[in-house]
C-alpha cells in the first residue's frame, strides 16, 4: 500500500505538466494513474512515456520563449 | 508585536529553506558524475530534477510578466536562458541514447547535461533568483 501511494505521489507531479500540455484534468490524472498503476507492475506504456516527455519539452519551451515586451 | 513577527519570519524562512532544499537534494542527485551506464531510472530522476528547476523559473517569469518581480527579472531572465536553451537539444538527445542503448553516447551527453543544469543553478543563484520557491 505505501508503494503504491509513493508511486502515485510521484507521478502526480506530472498532472499540471499534462495540463499544460493540452489533457483536460480528468485525463490527466487518469492518466498519472495508469502511469503509477504501470510502474507498480512493471510496464509503462511508450505512449505514457512520451506524454510526459512533451510535457516536459512544454515546460522547458515555456521559460525559453521571450518575455513579450 | 515584534516578537510575533520575527516567529512569524524565522517559521516562514524555515519553511522556504525546507523547499530550496528539497529542490537542491533533487538537483544534487542529478549532478552527480556519472561513470556506470545510464538507466531509465537515471533519465527519470534527471528529468525530475529539470522539471523542478524550470517549474520554479516558470513561476519566477511568469511574475516577471505580471510586475510583481523584481526590477532585474528581465535581465535575469536572459542570463539565465543562455543556459536554459541549451537543453532541449542535450535532453533530446539523452534520451535517443537510452533509448537506443547507446551508453557511451548517453554518459557523455548525461555529463553534459549535468554540466547545463549546474551552470543553471550557479546563474540563477548569482542573481538571487529562487528556484526552488
Amino acid at each position: 500500500m505505501e508503494a503504491a501511494l509513493a508511486l502515485v505521489v510521484k507521478y502526480a507531479q506530472y498532472i499540471p505538466l499534462a495540463i499544460d500540455a493540452g489533457s483536460s484534468v480528468v485525463d490527466a490524472i487518469s492518466r498519472m494513474l495508469r502511469l503509477a498503476q504501470g510502474a507498480e507492475g512493471g510496464t509503462i506504456t511508450d505512449e505514457e512515456v512520451d506524454l510526459h516527455r512533451k510535457a516536459l519539452d512544454k515546460l522547458i519551451e515555456d521559460f525559453n520563449t521571450p518575455i513579450p515586451d | 508585536m515584534k516578537r510575533l513577527l520575527l516567529v512569524v519570519a524565522v517559521a516562514v524562512g524555515l519553511g522556504g529553506c525546507a523547499q530550496i532544499q528539497r529542490v537542491q537534494d533533487a538537483v544534487v542527485a542529478v549532478t552527480k558524475s556519472y561513470t556506470n551506464p545510464v538507466t531509465r531510472a537515471d533519465l527519470d530522476n534527471a528529468e525530475g530534477g529539470v522539471q523542478l528547476i524550470f517549474t520554479g523559473l516558470n513561476t519566477y517569469k511568469r511574475a516577471c510578466v505580471q510586475g510583481i518581480a523584481d526590477k532585474n527579472c528581465r535581465a535575469n531572465i536572459a542570463a539565465i536562458q543562455v543556459y536554459t536553451r541549451k537543453v532541449p537539444p542535450v535532453l533530446k538527445e539523452l534520451r535517443r541514447s537510452v533509448d537506443s542503448g547507446d551508453q557511451v553516447n548517453a554518459i557523455s551527453v548525461y555529463n553534459g547535461l549535468m554540466t547545463i543544469i549546474r551552470d543553471i543553478r550557479n546563474e540563477a543563484y548569482i542573481r538571487d533568483v529562487k528556484i526552488g520557491a
